[in-house]
């Protein structure tokens, strides 16, 4: 129902090419990529405060390419807030009603009634610069969606917030999507954030998008190094596939070490596998898994709840595997310990 | 000598070195008004003020300079506008042709000014179809001021204007303000604590001008062209009271604008 079609557009440094996009009624759609692949510049172009230099801009199959931001139905919200600094909480929220040809009685009480589904009526009257990260981005919420937006477009609007309260708020603008079943885009640059809260996920990077897909075709199938690497297939070889018609599988001969994918391509291909994938024993583990191989510890990285290991296959080849606290006590590993790693055929992806 | 190095180990060599070069600043600054203050007689001061023509004078001084301010708002905050939100071809010459009356002698200001505004002038002939003349008039002496002091207004709005966030004006929009809208109920307010300031401080220039309004409009009379009127007729001591109530006048007034300010709700920006 929102669609955009081959939008160009150059604006500072950013440059955004060819952009195609479909996002369906009562979507959670999340635009995931680095910082200056141009994510912002595409929210503001949705939201009418930049026009694209070519393409359209469809909203429920209307042209609203030139339409100004006012008259968009649109709730925005930003990473930095943008409250109203010289206006109390109430007043920032009533804003957006200004226009609406209602008493004002009727106005007060839709602001309250917001600020109760948001949970900040105790801040009524405050100003924002009295307020907490979250709770000035919690105004924010409410600010934008007291005029009933049509869509819902949010620019990393956690990434400035402590870990706990982008968790917290992330539950909660969860079940704002959920109750109001608004047309929701939403930018960030982390992964896990647009893994727990999208239908789908669009990767964009310099200027373009490079994959669309629900978080499970991003995170388990992605389509180019890009999009692998930045979902986390931090483990990457190069190799040469064969396929073998009896087993079903390819075997991927990495040079000093083979690696056997569920997967039936032949030739040169690039061999991707997360770190949260590679199990780690002391002893060859006698299960199903196909890929099971030799390695020395060569690198402990405590990074608090999960550990982070380097592992060497072979020279100068290496593995990266995360396993937890509890796991890297029960294991006693030291550097230069020798392990194995074992990885699962599905768990490995070739490009 | 005990407690002196105490302090020095305190505060560090380089914070005391600081302080010590300020305090010889601000000595320099005010020991030439403080011995003005003490070679005169209160009382002469206080009948010099409601003598009628010093009076006359100090009133014109500052009404002119409020006019050139009002003049200076209402072309300035566009053009401070402007400058804070777009990038646009020769937008630093245009910076610098802001900043040029400040820049050059106030004499020469007066100059320029009398050849555009002067009888022969073209602006002056202009204006001259509306029977407005700049020469020796109050509209030459709100000119003058306007020139030398509305850099002031210009850069003190662009200023006021860049420190709005401009994801503030673009939240006003999403919620269905016009441009119009945005700019009166959103972006001025927030800025309107500098603009205040820098509109006082454009209305001060107006008022300390001396060498434009001499050149374009030497009569009426206002205090800074009195002050020097008196000096080259009579001498120091007869310009000497006149410059002290001058001087009393336009900090009262900078004081109760100060307080004015002071109470306005201070606007912390959000970040």
């Amino acid at each position: 129902m929102l669609t955009l079609e081959h939008i160009n557009k150059a604006w500072d440094e950013f440059q955004l090419q060819d952009i195609n996009l479909e996002v369906n009624e009562s979507e959670f759609f999340i635009v995931l990529g680095p910082s200056g692949a141009g994510k912002t510049l595409l929210l503001e172009l949705i939201a009418g405060i930049h026009y694209p230099e070519n393409g359209k801009i469809l909203f429920k199959g209307k042209d609203i390419t030139h339409l100004p931001p006012e008259k968009r139905k649109i709730g925005f919200v930003f990473q930095d807030y943008a409250l109203f600094p010289h206006k109390r909480v109430w007043q920032n929220i009533e804003f957006g009603l200004y226009s609406r040809k209602i008493p004002r009685s009727e106005k007060l009480k839709l602001v309250s009634e917001m600020m109760d589904l948001i949970g900040i009526a105790d801040l009524a009257k405050r100003y924002p610069h009295t307020l907490s990260g979250g709770e000035q981005q919690r105004v924010a919420l409410a600010r934008a969606l007291i005029v009933n937006p049509e869509i819902f477009l949010l620019d990393e609007p956690l990434s400035a917030l402590d870990y706990n309260m982008r968790l917290k708020l992330r539950e909660e603008v969860l079940k704002i999507h959920k109750e109001l079943q608004i047309t929701t885009i939403y930018v960030t640059h982390d992964r896990m954030e647009a893994f727990t809260l999208a239908d789908r996920i669009a990767i964009m990077n310099k200027g373009q998008i490079i994959q669309i897909g629900t978080p499970n075709e991003i995170f388990r199938s992605p389509k180019n190094e890009f999009v692998a690497q930045f979902t986390g297939y931090d483990n990457y070889f190069e190799g040469i596939a064969r396929y073998d018609s009896e087993t079903k599988l390819d075997t991927i001969d990495c040079g000093q070490f083979e690696i056997q994918v569920a997967n039936s391509r032949e030739g040169k291909v690039k061999v991707f596998i997360r770190p949260e994938d590679v199990a780690i024993s002391l002893t060859s583990p006698k299960t199903s898994v196909r890929n099971v191989l030799p390695g020395k510890i060569i690198g402990i990285q405590d990074q608090g709840l999960i550990i982070k290991l380097k592992i060497e296959l072979a020279q100068n080849q290496e593995i990266d595997a995360l396993i937890t606290h509890q796991s890297f006590l029960d294991l006693n590993i030291n550097l230069n310990s020798k392990v194995f790693i074992a990885i699962k055929a599905t768990a490995v992806h070739i490009l | 000598m005990k407690e002196t190095l105490w302090r020095i180990k305190k505060y560090g060599v380089f914070t005391i070195f600081f302080v010590v070069l300020s305090i010889t600043l601000f000595i320099l600054l005010i020991i030439p008004i403080f011995s003005i203050l003490t070679q005169e007689n209160p009382f002469i001061i206080f009948d010099t003020l409601f003598t009628n023509f010093v009076a006359e004078a100090i009133l014109t001084s500052f009404y002119c300079s409020f006019l050139s301010t009002f003049l200076a708002f209402c072309l300035g905050i566009p053009l401070g506008y402007l400058l804070a939100r777009y990038n646009f071809p020769g937008k630093r010459i245009l910076d610098s042709i802001v900043d040029l009356p400040i820049l050059i002698p106030h004499s020469v200001a007066g100059i320029l000014l009398l050849a555009a505004y002067g009888q022969r002038g073209f602006l002056g002939q202009f204006f001259s179809n509306f029977s407005l003349s700049f020469y020796d008039t109050p509209w030459g002496i709100v000119i003058a001021m306007f020139f030398v002091s509305a850099p002031f207004l210009i850069k003190g709005a662009r200023d006021s204007f860049e420190s709005v966030s401009p994801n503030i004006e673009k939240a006003a929009r999403t919620l269905g303000a016009s441009r119009t809208r945005t700019f009166i109920t959103i972006t001025l307010p927030i800025a309107s604590r500098g603009i205040f300031t820098s509109c006082v401080l454009c209305w001060a220039r107006g008022i300390s001008e001396f060498g434009a309004v001499y050149v374009l409009a030497a009569t009426p009379l206002v205090g800074s062209t009195l002050v020097y009127y008196e000096f080259t007729g009579s001498g120091l001591s007869a310009s000497r009271p006149i410059a002290i109530a001058l001087i009393l006048v336009t900090l009262l007034i900078f004081i109760i604008l100060k307080l004015v300010q002071g109470k306005s709700r201070p606007i912390t920006r959000v970040i």
